[in-house]
């Protein structure tokens, strides 16, 4: 697992009260000073005998121990740091002594925290709301997104709840969209806020080419919608919201965690969506997370993902009998039948991903997931793990189907 | 279930009681349009856009006088399937309306199939003929160039995205310069208009060559033939001077594959009286000849079939034994992991399960016929339908649209009395129709109803096309309730 | 109250009477029922005298035993019941099924597919 953030790393030579600056990485030590200045230099160790041109960067990161440096703004990473390279993306924080990574560009899921507030309180929240004033986050993001190569795949937009930042939200949307038109962006919300449909065509006139609405759904019935996510009226608000922002053409993907408060009525939902949302770009059941407040909920959250097999199964075999595309994420190979299987996708952030000592001879390794490596993840896994293994694996006649 | 304590909950957090509406707890609910119809012991319900849930006589007096109990799965599914809605929920009323304009998109598209008959002259002598086929070499019925060319017009004045023209006749291949002719007109129109363009020829096979099969690969054109079943029933059914007509399909059908490759054949079979005893050797017929499914449909009330009794000879109940038979049979295959379609189920399923209008003309209300679907005929008369064009060989022109040489694109719609017939037939309006349970999956069929009963409407209680939808229906929504392993089978077709 | 009675007659075919109460079933309902079974009987319907009840004459088969007369009035019945329901179901969703049908066919701008 890959750390983000480190308070242990080592500020030597800062000025008094130095703002938090977010830097583009490079390894290069031999940038013109004009360019050097915009950028961290990050190396193995200082120089005995550094150069002028490294003095004019912006800061100097070392991977290496780091005694009594004669330049300014110099950083030692703590070991969990020290993957750092050219083209990610780093906040650097005198002030509080941290530092860290913003954007990773070996990594296929960058994602930017926006804003810890929220409007709703999931049971299984793998990123607790916070009700502060972080709305300094919002300029951190436009101006990470100004750093971002623009050649990059794609980006994610996270919360609490961005659209809680009402302009500010629109602002980040807008900074993609001007500066990395080409980067499928990702915007993770609960929808409610454009049941109000003047925030949807506010959304819309920002025009963004490249924008998925990723919504969650988790339930056909009001009332148990409301409970998972602990809010009256989210159901009524997340349903108006996703009809306005089809009104105004936006793409929306749903998004349903599959734990015990979902999974008995996953088929009635599977049904709901063909019937009512059919025009989704796609559904993404995921698996649960075991950290945040699904740790303090686990008695009322934790089942054996093998246990619900056969709900999800049907309500899979509902979704794409409606050709609706249908992905499933974060479950192990072995604990689904054949006909889901075909719809995992090995896909947990790469920052999150292990696997148990059992996996180790698994043919299949490749294709799965693996679990999520935060919390208590791999403490609390199903009971059916097997690794597949073909030499002699007799297939179960109930398997072929 | 809902009542049932949540153990593990941390303390901030609400139990599921917490987010029951008031009104929930007060057990106050409105009812949602729908309808239901009685089917053996309970009640199947059905709403406007399709959705449907099975009910006990109980539960649905419960429903309708407001006494049902909020906390059953009864009431959840109900609320889901939206047959009841919560005051304050104006979310359900928002999905529903949205939910019907998306079924009644398709009719915006207005006609996408033109049928072209560009010849009744036939080498066959069915006696289930629909077409009415004239034998020998008469030229006064085919169809000209300027006919194809004023038809071809009127085709590109629809606001169709989709348009798709079929050749049909008699033989059609016997009038092949005309096809060949149309096709490249159509395309030569088409390089402006840019639709996406469709084209099929239904034939016999027997006049196939390889100069037609070349020109049919160059212009992706798909071909349409009849097997009605092993040679036995395929030659009695079909019969043709010589006699050999079900080896002729078959080793045409493979030249077929060969040159235009395995996906642009397919095949229709049509069920006589010999056809019903023989269910299992007809599908064993198409499962030799490697057709990935089969279309089972009763005999149609028009053309020879009529004048030859055939229809006549055997109602609804014994075709649906057949169709159950078959149904049977299909089902053993696709558990034997082959995957084989009847594709009538699967179009009823479509329109049962899915949002999407489904586009199959004959099941459709206001009926496909001229808006949907449009026939010219080889000597220029527009019908509505290919059954249309029957009711004028038996000297019936009640369905006849006008001519393409002497009428305008708006006289044939606006001036022959098709709309008002389609206004008086949709289903939403005529007796019996109106409140069936069925009417969502079923369509108006006024030319089957003026051909069975000589008035477009109909009286439902007689109409065999009614009972097809309904007994149909009843077969697979039963399965899709009662019978997991079958009902993965039937959701692979969907 | 509800009467079934079999009436015999010379010809070749009997007539079965029922009497509906028109407070129980309404006489739309009740005209509809009619309707459906008109593919296998032929019927009379009228109304009586004092105009609550109402008169359905069923004609049928001699050789109908007392057994199919029963089963063909509990059918007849329970359908026109069923009708009676259809009647009350439709009149409480008038209004929200004109409220449906306006939000589908609006020129709003809901995105078409």
């Amino acid at each position: 697992m890959i750390s983000l953030y480190s308070k242990a790393c080592k500020f030597f030579n800062w000025e008094e009260g130095a703002e938090p600056l977010i830097l583009p990485v490079t390894e290069n030590p031999n940038l013109p000073k004009v360019v050097a200045k915009k950028y961290a230099l990050v190396c193995d160790r200082i120089p005995g005998k550094p150069s002028e041109s490294i003095a004019s960067y912006g800061a100097i990161l070392s991977r290496g121990l780091v005694k009594s440096p004669t330049l300014n703004r110099v950083i030692q990473l703590s070991a969990e740091l020290s993957y750092i390279k050219s083209s990610d993306i780093v906040r650097l924080n005198p002030g509080g002594g941290e530092v860290r990574t913003l954007f990773r560009s070996d990594s296929d899921h960058n994602s930017i925290l926006v804003t810890e507030r929220c409007n709703s309180f999931c049971l299984m929240c793998s990123q607790p709301p916070r009700e502060i004033d972080d709305s300094y986050l919002i300029e951190d993001a436009c101006e990470v997104i100004k750093k971002i190569p623009r050649s990059t795949r794609s980006l994610g937009i996270t919360g609490g709840e961005p659209t809680l930042l009402g302009e500010g939200f629109l602002r980040i949307v807008r900074s993609a969209a001007r500066y990395l038109p080409e980067t499928h962006l990702h915007v993770l919300t609960n929808g409610r806020t454009f049941s109000q449909r003047v925030n949807s065509v506010a959304l819309k006139d920002v025009g963004h080419p490249n924008l998925v609405l990723g919504i969650p759904l988790y339930s056909d019935l009001p009332e148990r919608h409301d409970f998972v996510v602990q809010a009256a009226g989210a159901f009524e608000e997340t349903i108006r919201g996703i009809m306005n922002l089809r009104r105004d053409g936006q793409n929306i993907e749903l998004r349903v965690v599959i734990h015990k408060q979902t999974y008995a009525r996953l088929p009635e939902l599977a049904r709901f969506i063909v019937r009512n949302l059919a025009f989704v770009e796609h559904v993404a059941f995921m698996g649960l997370e075991i950290t945040g407040f699904t740790k303090a909920n686990f008695g009322a959250l934790w089942i054996d993902p093998y246990e619900y097999r056969s709900e999800l199964d049907e309500a899979c075999r509902i979704l794409q009998s409606a050709r609706v595309k249908t992905m499933l994420y974060n479950h192990q190979l072995c604990i689904l039948t054949p006909f889901v299987r075909e719809l995992s996708v090995n896909s947990i952030s790469d920052w999150k991903n292990d696997y148990l000592e059992k996996c180790a001879p698994c043919d299949r390794k490749n294709d799965c997931g693996g679990f999520f490596s935060t919390g208590f993840s791999l403490e609390k896994t199903s009971n059916h793990i097997s690794p597949f293994i073909s030499s002699n694996r007799i297939i179960p006649f109930e398997e072929i189907a | 279930m809902m009542s049932e304590a949540v153990n593990g909950l941390a303390k901030k957090f609400n139990p599921p009681e917490h987010y029951y509406s008031t009104q929930k707890q007060e057990a106050r609910y409105k009812l949602l349009p729908f309808n239901f119809e009685r089917v053996g012991d309970s009640y199947l319900l059905t709403n406007e856009v399709g959705e449907y849930l099975f009910l006990s006589e109980g539960d649905l007096h419960s429903l309708v006088h407001e006494t049902l109990d909020s906390q059953s799965e009864v009431y959840n599914s109900l609320k889901s399937r939206h047959f009841l809605y919560e005051v304050g929920s104006e979310a359900a009323i928002e999905l529903l309306s949205l939910k019907l304009r998306t079924k009644h998109a398709v009719f915006r598209q207005f006609t996408s199939l033109h049928i072209f008959v560009v010849s009744l002259r036939c080498d066959y002598s069915c006696p289930y003929c629909q077409v009415s086929r004239q034998t020998g070499d008469a030229d006064k019925y085919d169809m000209d160039e300027e006919t194809a060319l004023r038809s071809l017009d009127f085709v590109f004045r629809t606001p169709s995205e989709h348009i798709k023209i079929e050749f049909q006749g008699g033989e059609p291949l016997l009038n092949w310069e005309i096809i060949k002719f149309t096709v490249l007109e159509a395309e030569k129109i088409n390089k402006t208009e840019k639709r996406d363009l469709a084209f099929v020829i239904a034939t016999n096979l027997t006049l196939i060559s390889d100069e037609i099969l070349e020109f049919c690969y160059q212009h992706d054109i798909f071909i349409s033939t009849s097997l009605d079943g092993p040679a036995h029933i395929h030659n009695r059914n079909r019969p043709r001077p010589g006699k050999n007509g079900h080896q002729i399909v078959r080793d045409q059908i493979e030249r077929v594959r060969e040159k235009l490759g395995p996906d642009r054949i397919s095949a229709l079979m049509t069920t006589s009286e010999l056809s019903l005893s023989h269910p299992r050797e007809i599908i064993d017929e198409y499962l030799d000849a490697n057709f990935k499914g089969i279309f089972l449909r009763p005999l149609s009330p028009y053309g020879f079939a009529v004048k030859t009794r055939q229809i006549e000879k055997y109602d609804f109940d014994r075709f649906f034994e057949f169709y159950q038979e078959s149904m049977e049979y299909i089902f053993e295959i696709n558990e034997a992991g082959i995957s084989f379609v009847e594709e009538f189920s699967a179009l009823l399923l479509r329109k049962i399960s899915l949002p999407y209008p489904t586009g199959y003309v004959d099941l459709q209300s206001p009926a496909g016929a001229g808006i949907s679907a449009i026939v010219f005929s080889y000597d220029g008369d527009v019908y509505a339908s290919d059954e249309s064009r029957m009711l004028a060989e038996m000297g019936d022109y009640k369905f006849r649209l006008g001519n393409i040489l002497s009428n305008t694109y708006e006289e044939i719609f606006f001036e022959s009395g098709l709309l008002e017939i389609l206004e008086e037939t949709l289903t939403d309006s005529v007796p019996e129709c109106y409140q069936c349970a069925y009417k969502p999956y079923c369509g108006s069929e006024p030319v089957y109803h003026y051909a069975t009963q000589k008035d477009p409407v109909g009286n439902k209680a007689l109409s065999g096309f009614c009972k097809k939808t309904k007994t149909i229906t009843n077969y697979l929504l039963d399965i899709m309730e009662n019978d997991p392993a079958k009902r993965k089978i039937l959701q692979s077709w969907i | 109250m509800r009467r079934i009675k079999a009436l015999d007659v010379t010809e070749a075919f009997d007539e079965l009477l029922t009497e509906i109460n028109l407070r129980v079933i309404s006489l739309e309902a009740l005209k509809k029922s009619c309707y459906r079974f008109s593919d296998s009987y032929y019927y009379n319907l009228s109304i009586t005298d004092s105009g609550k009840t109402a008169n359905v004459i069923f004609r049928v088969p001699e050789s109908f035993s007392d057994h199919d007369k029963q089963e063909l009035l509990q059918r007849f019945n329970r359908d026109a019941l069923d009708q009676e329901l259809r009647e009350v179901v439709f009149q409480k969703t008038e209004t929200v099924r004109n409220l449906i049908l306006m939000n589908a066919f609006a020129n709003t701008d809901l995105v078409e597919e």
